[in-house]
């Protein structure tokens, strides 16, 4: 018995050191690693040539939270090479929705967890609109000339800035446009459309050949919202009016961008096209399933992977410029880079210092083998081969969307209105729910003149 | 055992379970009179019963409990009465019962996450059953809102059947064996001793087993979040619809979402209350 | 137990059983098929069954950061250290101070998992890993170490509050997640406790003390009154006695209710997500991978789920008995 009494005793003993070593600190280990290399700067250590940022005094633990694809996995790996400053991440993703509902959770509470995020321009401006991130012009001009920032476009820049204020280094170029199968068009003689109506025209022969219709990523309510900001874009309209948020897109023109979206999927969808993710939608392409589409840019990497896509498939995949409704590339401009919550606990500079060992020449060289990078003159050899299409469609595409304060709830809910379509809702009572659900919510919240 | 000693023996449960279960609820059902939103926690000037006059007249959530009930009223009778048939059948046998057993808990064990995922897996692009389904019918098969919540039930039945046919397999083995034989001498053939002498003996596991089940099952968040996310509105249950409308940044009402959870647990009190009722007066006959 | 059935019965049974077996395990098998395909392979229109080549480069994708990571490494470490831990179980089993020797297989364990991850270049998900472990174990030695007091006391006890206090605590069982968690989360944010373990663990001992009190309370029931009171007459404390005499026969029951706990703590996912923005458990981690978004495939996601899975099912198969047990007491007397 009381060989059992202490065997109990000291297993509570050991549970209960076990338990307060376990739940106590959540920290991560810094690591110092070394410090060689030391460049003609003088009295500055830079931790490598890798990540040229002076190694840190203090251990800096950052946490990054985003939403990942092939270059952005990259640009991570990159990140994770400033640890030989005296740094260390935690880098985090989730898919697109939940990270930006992960982010939102978290930096609206005023006290972030995170030092860092990462996003689309898009998302970021969402965020400082509502006061959430760390303007960076200071820190920009200061180290401008040092890591050569001039190197990236002004209109990039100017993606991530709202009256002035710059949020973010761009890193990542992206937009959507036509990928095909070259060679089941050539089979069905058909030739790459330009237009909405071509492709739409284009789809009973590619039904009749067994493959599927031109095809969108329409499975989820923020691609919807995106797509049909395309499409309106390039029939010259913008969706709200930039000054007074008031809506413009219950008109006619926004009645038949939606209709167009409409025909796609009732005409071209088939089953998948409500229900495919962007997944579902590259691996489609890779195993021949799709002839023709539209899929983000930075998916055009993954065509030429030998592991993912099949013999048959490899080096057939073409790219082309995005689709139109009248002079304009339904394609959206969208940068994606890393940015600052406010009131951050982590010094600014510090985690500055990091998002530029990430986005300096080297480590966009490296990236530019998955996508489009954001400083000018960077070429990749292993690159993917649709830069030609990448940039015409940015270059002539519908442009950025709209940074106006209630241009959130005008995503919010558009998307949720349009997806109906897919249910059967007509492209009219799609657009008038919509408006309705928009003026509702944006004016409760004050946000219309 | 005096007061005292009961007491103080139950005193760490009982504070656990105050301070962070009634405590948190309280916090909850005034919560729910408030407008708070996730933007600006710090505030939270008190509305009355305006959430949830919005909470009850806006169809999704509607939508949301007439598929809670739905669910519930679907897996529940069909787990147990597979859980009991699964039971019978390995009742029956002797050799490789571990192995059997094993094999059968394990989709109970694997994580709600986690099954879910293994179970989209084989109906999803290029898996194993809608290849099968459309061998059959001809058409390719792919997950929409026509067919998304004969999958989360089905999954739900995958996923719990194993924990009734546990209780009820684990019942089984504390029957008497002599009741059975004697139940067979009398000339009893196996329909009429089941029905009069296992049944009944099983009465008070399959008691537990569904007051559980019931409650597990109204709750669901897991499958049906992986399963429907931000797709496919219809199949929302109750707790899905409740975090988009609380969690879903683009939303985030929080004080309606505490609405929703308050407006819930009415609901499930309202089916639960008869079996509380029983269980108490069950406590205090064994206790007199 | 019933009387023995002809052979063409039996082959009924077996063969409904094995129906029913197929049933339970297929959605493991064809995941962990894909977990070990190529993605070509795996994103085909019509399923590749046999013949495919097959590649260990999800799970590595998974651990590991390093793309260069030798997975028969890997592999020869772990089962080195799962032959040591076996081993050093298997011979407790023999000697009277069998403590000693399974306190001995769990600091292999600890010592394997840190030494894996300062070897090899292991992910984010290898640091959930960590944590899953870290917030079950925690989990369960509190749930059990204050349910053990409840269970007793609710066992003891005749008074009426001890079924009010029962029956309270079904009540708070059946409510949902988000009866709680949203106070949980600004209480902790406000304390500056979101993201630690410690919150987390708190909140599951909390959710999970009614079935615990019931499950401990059921085992002890049959623990005859006569044990301690022995113990008392000859001078002991009733807390003593509990200690010394009665704890010690309940071992199957603390058994049974730690899977249980071990279940809900290993297998939570809402509560982490809400409350640990970045120390997440490995549910919270395959989310990740899951949505279709995030082009890390199909393969890699069937990766993370044989992984999670492979730890509770080890667990639960060496177990099972127990689990049956506990069930049984629970439901029948309960």
């Amino acid at each position: 018995m009381k060989v059992a009494f202490k065997k109990r005793k000291l297993a509570a003993a050991v549970a209960a050191v076990a338990l307060i070593l376990g739940a106590c600190g959540s920290d991560d280990e810094a690591e110092v690693t070394e410090t060689s290399v030391e460049e003609t700067v003088p009295a500055v250590t830079l931790a490598s040539e890798e990540c040229a940022i002076p190694v840190s005094e203090d251990a800096v633990s950052i946490d990054v939270m985003g939403w990942e694809f092939p270059i952005i996995t990259q640009y991570a790996a990159e990140l994770k090479e400033c640890e030989a400053a005296n740094y260390s991440f935690n880098i985090q993703f989730l898919d697109s929705a939940e990270a930006q509902n992960q982010i939102n959770l978290d930096l609206e509470t005023g006290t972030p967890s995170y030092e860092m995020v990462q996003g689309s321009n898009q998302f970021l401006l969402e965020l400082a609109q509502k006061g959430l991130l760390l303007p960076l012009n200071d820190l920009i001009d200061k180290y401008r000339d040092q890591f050569g920032l001039d190197n990236i476009p002004q209109g990039m820049w100017d993606l991530v800035s709202v009256d002035g204020k710059i949020y973010s280094i761009p890193m990542v170029a992206n937009t959507q446009h036509v990928f095909y199968n070259e060679e089941i068009l050539n089979k069905l003689g058909l030739s790459v459309p330009t237009t909405y109506d071509e492709a739409i025209a284009m789809c009973p022969a590619l039904i009749d050949g067994g493959y599927a219709g031109f095809q969108m990523m329409l499975a989820a309510d923020w691609a919807w919202q995106i797509e049909y900001d395309n499409v309106l874009g390039s029939l010259g309209v913008k969706p709200l009016d930039s000054t007074t948020g008031q809506p413009n897109f219950n008109s006619a023109e926004g009645v038949k961008a939606a209709q167009i979206l409409a025909d796609i999927v009732s005409k071209c969808g088939g089953k998948t096209i409500g229900t495919y993710s962007t997944d579902d939608v590259q691996n489609a392409f890779q195993t021949g399933e799709y002839a023709i589409g539209h899929l983000w840019a930075s998916r055009a990497a993954s065509m030429d992977d030998t592991e993912a896509t099949t013999a048959e498939v490899l080096g057939k995949i073409q790219f082309a410029p995005a689709l139109t409704g009248g002079s304009i590339l339904g394609a959206p401009a969208y940068v994606d880079g890393y940015a600052i919550p406010a009131n951050g606990t982590v010094d600014p500079e510090k985690v500055f210092l990091a998002m530029l060992g990430a986005s300096d020449e080297e480590s966009q060289t490296a990236a530019a083998k998955f996508g489009g990078v954001s400083r000018s003159g960077i070429v990749n050899p292993e690159g993917p081969r649709n830069g030609e299409a990448l940039n015409v469609s940015t270059s002539n595409g519908r442009g950025a969307d709209q940074t106006h304060p209630a241009a959130g709830i005008y995503r919010a809910e558009i998307g949720k209105a349009l997806i109906k379509i897919l249910d059967g809702a007509s492209a009219a009572d799609a657009i008038a729910e919509a408006e309705a659900a928009y003026l509702k919510e944006a004016k409760a919240q004050n946000l219309l003149s | 055992m005096n007061r005292k000693s009961f007491v103080s023996f139950v005193l760490p449960s009982v504070s656990v379970m105050t301070f962070l279960m009634v405590i948190p609820l309280a916090t909850t059902i005034w919560l729910s009179l408030t407008d708070l939103i996730l933007r600006d926690i710090d505030s939270a000037p008190f509305i009355g019963l305006q959430n949830y006059r919005e909470v009850l007249s806006d169809p999704a959530f509607w939508s949301a409990a007439r598929f809670t009930v739905l669910f519930v009223g679907i897996t529940v009778p069909i787990q147990m009465l597979l859980g009991l048939a699964i039971a019978l059948l390995l009742d029956r046998v002797h050799r490789f019962r571990s192995l059997y057993l094993a094999a059968i808990l394990l989709p109970f064990i694997v994580t709600p996450v986690v099954g879910t995922l293994l179970f989209r897996n084989l109906f999803s692009r290029g898996g194993l059953l809608s290849w099968l389904i459309e061998l059959f019918t001809g058409s390719a098969f792919v997950v929409d809102a026509s067919n998304v919540r004969f999958l989360i039930i089905l999954h739900a039945i995958w996923h719990v059947t194993p924990f009734a046919f546990v209780a009820i397999f684990a019942g089984l083995q504390t029957l008497p064996q002599e009741r059975l034989e004697a139940a067979a001498m009398d000339g009893a053939r196996t329909l009429r001793s089941f029905m009069h002498v296992t049944l009944p003996h099983l009465k008070s596991v399959l008691f537990f087993v569904a007051i559980v089940s019931i409650m597990d099952s109204y709750r669901v968040f897991d499958s049906v979040f992986v399963f429907a996310g931000n797709r496919f509105d219809n199949s929302h249950s109750l707790s899905v619809y409740n975090n988009v409308v609380a969690l879903d940044a683009k939303i985030g009402r929080l004080g309606k979402g505490h609405a929703i959870a308050i407006l819930t647990i009415i609901g499930i009190f309202v089916a639960l209350t008869p079996f509380l009722i029983r269980s108490y007066k069950e406590q205090i006959a064994e206790r007199t | 137990m019933k009387q023995s059935a002809s052979w063409l019965q039996r082959v009924g049974v077996h063969g409904a059983l094995l129906v029913i077996v197929a049933w339970s395990i297929l959605p493991l098998l064809w995941t962990f098929q894909t977990s070990i395909k190529f993605t070509r392979d795996v994103a085909a229109r019509v399923p590749v069954l046999w013949g495919y080549d097959t590649t260990a480069a999800a799970y590595r994708a998974y651990w590991f950061d390093n793309q260069n990571t030798n997975m028969w490494h890997v592999l020869l470490a772990v089962l080195l250290s799962v032959a040591v831990t076996s081993t050093i179980v298997l011979v407790g089993r023999r000697s009277k101070r069998s403590w000693v020797f399974n306190i001995a297989a769990t600091a292999v364990v600890a010592v394997t998992l840190y030494v894996i991850g300062s070897v090899w270049d292991t992910s984010d998900q290898y640091e959930f890993l960590i944590n899953s472990i870290v917030v079950t174990v925690a989990t369960i030695a509190v749930s059990i170490g204050i349910g053990l007091l409840g269970g007793y006391g609710l066992a003891r006890y005749s008074g009426k509050s001890g079924a009010a206090i029962l029956i309270a605590a079904l009540a708070f069982r059946a409510l949902p997640r988000f009866a709680f968690i949203l106070p949980f989360f600004i209480i902790a944010k406000s304390l500056g406790l979101l993201d630690s373990r410690a919150v987390i663990v708190l909140a599951l001992v909390a959710v999970n003390q009614p079935f615990t009190i019931w499950m401990l309370r059921t085992f002890f029931l049959e623990v005859p009154k006569e044990l301690e009171e022995a113990a008392m007459m000859d001078g002991a404390t009733r807390l003593q006695a509990f200690i010394r005499v009665v704890i010690p026969t309940m071992k199957p029951g603390i058994i049974a209710t730690s899977l249980f706990t071990l279940l809900l703590a290993y297998n939570e996912f809402l509560f982490i997500r809400v409350l640990a923005p970045t120390n997440w458990t490995l549910p919270v981690g395959i989310v990740a991978l899951a949505g279709g978004e995030s082009s890390k495939g199909i393969t890699e996601a069937a990766a993370a789920a044989i992984s999670i899975t492979l730890p509770i099912v080890v667990v639960i198969i060496l177990f099972q008995k127990h689990l049956v047990k506990g069930l049984g007491a629970g439901a029948v007397k309960g």
